[in-house]
């Protein structure tokens, strides 16, 4: 009876197949601690046999339909995140500094802008952040205000209006990606933005806020896919 | 290719971003928890090696690598790993054989299938063309983390013959593969 077990030795076989079948038996778990140790070794020593082993975990990852998911218990979640991050993160505490002006603007509309902006300001509140908003060619300037006691961001428009079936959307770039803060008021020139408390709370000076032009109705993908019409950095005040 | 939606918040993970490991976690938890219960048996157990297979996901969300296998498959390989670590790690080596049904395949989900059909449709054929016991071996090696030891128990064969049954298997599986 022939077939696939009747290779005539386990030493006929080459080295390179051997040592593919000990790469899987590396994955699949198989091997006794010494053994196990050594090949764990070996991943990071032996490019080659590295990547026999992630081809095998690629591979027999075909195998992962076998798992039925099963919900876990949704105190999990909390305890995973606990572990992760610790307690929920304040509101970075700015001291005070000077004003910023963006070079681009006239002192005269920044400081008008900032006055407007402003509300007046307790000694006791967190520091406000302030953006003056640059205009892209063809785009428009904002001054963004951020209040970090309320968790709301104020954008208000100075100039530039979006092209007819074009609307404005608002993001700010947090841990590398720009999250939506919705699109602008198109009635007035102030737009008001409440922020969810875990967002405000990862906001603070050097945050980089912008404002695209995107399709009516805003971004379709939940990312920024138009012109960039006005962008600027949050600074203290 | 269809985007990997798991990729990019893995990514995004990578940098920090929180936003990104709660939408990461609730995608994926049911599948990873379904893993770690698969391996272990015990409620308790499967939570403690999910919740370790998480911190492991968050620290190492930059070391996984796109051309890989999809992020789901790394995810998953990171919660088997650590299942079959703490099943290792138990007093009693073995578990009672006689007691673990033949479990049948629960079936890839749509996603899986849509991402993975060639590969699946591919590592099946090959699996088809070893001798069904073989198959079944390198099966549960993978989806119950059983050991040597347990295979042996399972396939009524000595130690050395299920040894040599699977090295031989596994040497089959990769010519046929792709060497």
């Amino acid at each position: 009876m022939s077939g696939p077990d009747d290779i005539e030795d386990i030493e006929d076989i080459p080295p390179e197949r051997r040592d593919s079948a000990l790469a899987a038996e590396y994955v699949l778990r198989l091997l006794d601690p010494a053994e196990d140790a050594a090949c764990v070794a070996r991943e990071y020593s032996d490019p080659v046999f590295a990547a026999e082993v992630a081809r095998w975990q690629a591979e027999l990852s075909a195998l992962d339909g076998a798992f039925a998911p099963v919900k876990p218990p949704a105190a999990l979640r909390g305890r995973v995140e606990e572990r992760l991050f610790g307690a929920r993160p304040s509101a970075l505490k700015r001291i005070w500094a000077s004003v910023w002006l963006w070079r681009g603007l006239t002192a005269l509309a920044t400081v008008a802008a900032l006055w407007l902006a402003l509300p007046l300001l307790r000694p006791e509140a967190e520091a406000p952040l302030v953006a003056a908003m640059a205009p892209r060619e063809g785009g428009g300037e904002f001054v963004a205000h951020f209040d970090p006691d309320k968790d709301v961001l104020e954008l208000t428009r100075l100039a530039g209006a979006p092209a007819p079936d074009r609307s404005l959307e608002l993001w700010a770039l947090v841990d590398g990606a720009p999250v939506s803060l919705g699109l602008l008021n198109e009635e007035g020139p102030r737009t008001r933005v409440a922020l969810a408390p875990e967002l405000a709370g990862r906001i603070g000076a050097g945050t980089l806020v912008e404002v695209t032009e995107e399709p009516e109705g805003g971004s379709p993908t939940g990312g920024p896919t138009g012109t960039v019409f006005a962008v600027g950095y949050l600074r203290d005040v | 290719m269809k985007q990997d939606n798991t990729a990019k918040l893995l990514a995004r993970c990578a940098m920090g971003d929180r936003a990104a490991f709660r939408a990461l976690y609730d995608a994926s938890a049911p599948k990873l928890f379904g893993v770690s219960l698969r391996i272990l048996g015990s409620r308790a157990e499967a939570e403690e090696a999910l919740q370790e297979a998480y911190v492991k996901i968050w620290n190492n969300a930059g070391r996984y690598q796109a051309g890989r296998g999809a992020a789901l498959g790394w995810m998953v390989s990171v919660v088997r790993n650590q299942a079959i670590d703490a099943l290792r790690a138990r007093r009693a080596p073995t578990r009672d054989i006689a007691d673990m049904p033949e479990l049948a395949d629960a079936g890839p989900g749509p996603e899986a299938r849509a991402m993975a059909s060639d590969d699946r449709r591919r590592l099946e054929s090959c699996f088809g063309a070893l001798p069904p016991d073989r198959a079944s071996a390198v099966r549960a090696a993978y989806v119950e983390g059983f050991s040597y030891e347990e295979l042996a128990q399972r396939h009524r064969v000595p130690l050395n013959t299920m040894r040599t049954w699977l090295r031989r298997a596994l040497i089959s599986l990769r010519e046929c593969l792709g060497g």
